[in-house]
């Protein structure tokens, strides 16, 4: 790889024994997809590594050059443990070392944003940056919705990238790697009136389908709100790895279809017609008795949109004794959503609204009262309820889970009851 | 047989294989308490503690890589990876926890290595050899 005089200083050790680590890291990284140089990142979002690998990474940095932002956690190293019924004594040393490594981002000058939606918070990208992000679903957010340019990093990288202010060449970096190889298509599928959760289902079977290839979804009206497309992504790189997705005539590299394809044949021609829709939310959909136990919205975070419209459903009404109707989002929004009055109403319908957490991967091993019957209004959260998420030594539990939309969810909030619609 | 191939992480290390079908995810494809494959999977009740993983490529959330670590500190996890072709999320995985891993090889691992053949990964050299299974292979 081809590096520049700073670069070489960097791993000669000239700027401290973090950097000159976390430069060897890009490089191991970067030559392992044959990229030929390190280029400039403009954001890093981080999930917080383990702290003695941390520990040598930091080693001489007093601040971080880069704007970082800290991921969402489990729900065990927030602070609402007991409103959540999960046991007190639950958070072993795993979370206990990712709340220190938290505080030693912090002092680096990382944003303790605590949320996958950190764009919300002001992480946010214009066209053509080059981010450095853990989270999948900010990665294809970033990627297709702002035209900005990352690839799937994890794991060290990110803080490696943010300590360093470089991320290797390659992939959705580069300009030639970001034309669809995958069209999907509708066949008498009325795309004004798709709900969340319709599109959620149509991320996670085109996700598996492209696998690591671009998708571009040609056929959606240009006034299709943000929280929708946000379903619509978040899927695609957990049934699959896909790490952008244009959407003709709305995402800011896809002007038309041909754009997106760079005049060259697709790979794949997907077409879904409402057979497809209703056989790929089925897949999501998996239970043996209707009384739901556990309402989970908000994967990923809620927007303050949302929370009101949420709200609005909630209003003078009053959740089913027996549910719990948990809300997940992050500071900012819920500061936001105080101020005018949607917590109160939420929390008087009996609602709890939990920032600073991860409820896909939600530590139901660890409830005092067991649950095993999830609903959510989220394919990708979903997904993990019925894998149980990295199992019980991580807190998860496979569940019996119901999929559908937010009113669908919002209804058996209300009702105790799943309604298939 | 020997195959060629590209490195991701060096190291050498040999073991019995266990081939995925579908690509793989470090995060809600297996038990991280035990290492074993779930019920969604196509290789459900599978163990990849200790294996050779062989798959298509990797697949899932970012936090892949970190479960990745726990699961080298659970000695849940593979000793080493061969894909077909690495994605950022397991190629990291491999480089950060120190996990032997190739890919693009010559010939596609998936159609070339059964589940049980003995394999061994010399991602140092960049060359995996098969030794295919007799027990396997009389039973067909």
């Amino acid at each position: 790889m081809l590096l520049t005089e700073e670069e070489r200083k960097m791993l000669g050790g000239e700027f401290g024994p973090g950097v000159q680590k976390a430069l060897a890291f890009l490089v191991e990284y970067g030559e392992a997809f044959d990229a030929q140089r390190l280029v400039r990142v403009d954001s890093a979002h981080i999930l917080p590594d383990p702290v003695h690998m941390l520990q040598e990474l930091i080693e001489g940095v007093e601040v971080v050059p880069t704007l970082s932002t800290i991921h969402s956690l489990s729900p065990l190293a927030a602070r609402w443990v007991t409103e959540l019924g999960l046991r007190e004594d639950s958070a072993g040393p795993v979370i206990q070392d990712t709340v220190k490594a938290v505080e030693l981002y912090k002092g680096l000058g990382c944003f303790k944003t605590l949320s996958c939606a950190p764009y919300l918070m002001g992480n946010m990208l214009k066209k053509d940056n080059v981010f450095s992000w853990a989270g999948s679903s900010g990665i294809i957010i970033n990627n297709s919705l702002f035209g900005a340019r990352g690839n799937r990093d994890s794991g060290i990288a990110m803080t490696c990238s943010a300590i360093t202010g470089r991320t290797p060449e390659f992939g959705r970096i580069r300009k030639d790697e970001r034309y669809a190889e995958v069209v999907v298509k509708f066949q008498k599928v009325d795309t004004a009136k798709l709900s969340e959760a319709e599109l959620g289902a149509i991320g996670y079977h085109v996700g598996a389908l492209a696998e690591t290839r671009n998708v571009v979804v040609d056929g959606l009206p240009p006034t299709v709100p943000f929280e929708k497309l946000k379903y619509l992504l978040s899927p695609m790189p957990v049934s699959g790895a896909v790490s952008l997705c244009h959407l003709t005539g709305i995402t800011p590299e896809a002007p038309s279809l041909e754009a997106t394809l760079g005049n060259r044949k697709p790979e794949m021609t997907v077409s879904l017609s409402p057979f497809e829709l209703k056989d790929a939310a089925a897949k999501l959909c998996r239970y043996t008795a209707s009384d739901v136990e556990v309402v989970a919205l908000g994967c990923p975070h809620l927007t303050m949109r949302e929370i009101r419209g949420i709200a609005m459903r909630l209003d003078g009404k009053r959740v089913s004794d027996g549910v719990r109707l948990v809300l997940a989002t992050n500071e900012g929004v819920l500061e936001l959503c105080r101020r005018m009055g949607y917590v109160d109403t939420i929390e008087k319908a009996g609602g709890l609204i939990i920032t600073d957490s991860c409820i896909a991967v939600f530590p139901f091993a660890h409830m005092k009262e067991p649950v095993s019957r999830v609903a959510t209004n989220s394919a990708r959260c979903a997904h993990y309820l019925l894998r149980g998420g990295a199992g019980e030594v991580a807190g998860g539990k496979v569940m019996d889970t119901y999929y559908g939309s937010t009113g669908q969810c919002i209804d058996a909030a209300l009702t105790g009851t799943w309604e298939e619609r | 047989m020997n195959i060629k191939g590209h490195t991701i992480k060096e190291g050498c290390v040999e073991g019995e294989a266990l081939v995925l079908s579908m690509p793989f995810s470090f995060l809600g494809d297996f038990d991280l308490t035990t290492g074993r494959l779930n019920d969604l999977h196509d290789q459900a009740g599978a163990n990849i503690s200790g294996k050779i993983l062989v798959f298509p490529s990797g697949r899932g959330s970012t936090t892949g890589a970190l479960i990745g670590f726990y699961a080298c500190l659970f000695k849940t996890g593979p000793l080493g990876m061969i894909v077909r072709e690495a994605e950022p999320v397991v190629a990291i995985n491999a480089v950060m926890n120190n996990i032997p891993m190739m890919d693009r090889l010559d010939i596609d691992p998936i159609a070339v290595i059964r589940t049980g053949d003995w394999v061994c990964l010399d991602a140092t050299n960049r060359v995996v050899r098969v030794e295919k299974n007799m027990a396997l292979r009389e039973a067909g």
